[in-house]
C-alpha cells in the first residue's frame, strides 16, 4: 500500500536562484560609460554603430518639402 | 573593454548582445540604465561574467516561439533607433534586418535590394513589423499575398516590383 503525501511536499517550489546583487552592480560599473555611472551605452551592440561610421553626414534642415507620402495604399477594414 | 568585449561577440553578425539586452528589459534606445540591469541580471540569474558569457552562448532568437520572437524583433527596432526618433534610417535596417531576422523569413535580401532602390529613406515600426508579418504569410512566390490586404504601402510596392522584374 501506497503511504500518502502530504501535498505541501509535493508541491514545494523550487528555492529562488541567489545571486550577488553587488557583484551585479560591479559589471556595471565596469562598462557603464555615462558620467553619473546610471546608464551603459550600447550604440556598439547592434550594426548601428558601423553603419553610421560609413555614412555621410545627414541634412537637419530644410530636407522634407511637399505633403507626406501615404503610408497605406487602401483602408484597413 | 565594453559588454561586446567582454562577451566576445561582434554585433555586426551575431544578434545574441540585442537578445540580451531584451532579455535584461533594457527599454531606451541604445542604452541600458543601472536599474534594469540589477533587475534583468539578477531575473536571469547572472552575477559574473563567466555565468553571463554561458547564458549569452545559449541564447537563439531565431529558435523562439513566434509571439516571443515578434515581441523580440519589435524590441530590435525599438532598440536600435537614434534617440527619440520614431524611424530607422534604410542603410541601418540594411544591416540590422537580416541578423535580426535570420532564416525566418525568404524575403530579407529580395525585400533589402527593392529598398535600396527605392525613394523610400527611412522605415517606421509599422513598417519593420508588418515585414515579419508578411514573411510569415507570404511564400517566396507571392503565394498569399493578397491584393485587397492591408500592407504597408512599402511591402505593396516592393511586391509589384518584384513580380514587374520577373515577368521581364
Amino acid at each position: 500500500m501506497r503511504r500518502r503525501v502530504s501535498s505541501g511536499a509535493r508541491r514545494r517550489e523550487p528555492e529562488p536562484p541567489t545571486y550577488d546583487a553587488a557583484a551585479i552592480q560591479a559589471l556595471f560599473d565596469t562598462w557603464a560609460d555615462d558620467v553619473e555611472g546610471g546608464a551603459m551605452g550600447m550604440d556598439g551592440a547592434s550594426p548601428r554603430a558601423g553603419v553610421i561610421r560609413r555614412r555621410a553626414p545627414v541634412p537637419t534642415r530644410g530636407t522634407r518639402s511637399g505633403p507626406r507620402a501615404p503610408i497605406y495604399r487602401r483602408a484597413i477594414p | 573593454m565594453d559588454l561586446c568585449g567582454a562577451l566576445e561577440i561582434d554585433p555586426a553578425s551575431d544578434v545574441r548582445l540585442l537578445a540580451l539586452l531584451w532579455r535584461l528589459g533594457a527599454k531606451q534606445p541604445a542604452l541600458i540604465l543601472r536599474e534594469e540591469w540589477a533587475e534583468g541580471m539578477a531575473a536571469i540569474g547572472c552575477d559574473s561574467l563567466e555565468k553571463l558569457k554561458a547564458y549569452v552562448e545559449a541564447l537563439e532568437p531565431h529558435a523562439m516561439d513566434r509571439r516571443a520572437f515578434r515581441d523580440f524583433f519589435k524590441f530590435v527596432f525599438l532598440f536600435s533607433r537614434e534617440g527619440t526618433h520614431r524611424t530607422i534610417e534604410k542603410d541601418i535596417v540594411a544591416a540590422l534586418l537580416p541578423i535580426a531576422i535570420g532564416d525566418r523569413s525568404a524575403h530579407t535580401a529580395s525585400f533589402l535590394a527593392f529598398l535600396e532602390n527605392s525613394s523610400t529613406t527611412r522605415v517606421t515600426l509599422d513598417q519593420w513589423c508588418s515585414f515579419l508579418e508578411f514573411s510569415d504569410t507570404v511564400a517566396p512566390d507571392f503565394e498569399g499575398y493578397e491584393e485587397d490586404g492591408a500592407w504597408p504601402l512599402l511591402l505593396d510596392e516592393y511586391v509589384e516590383q518584384a513580380r514587374a522584374d520577373k515577368a521581364v
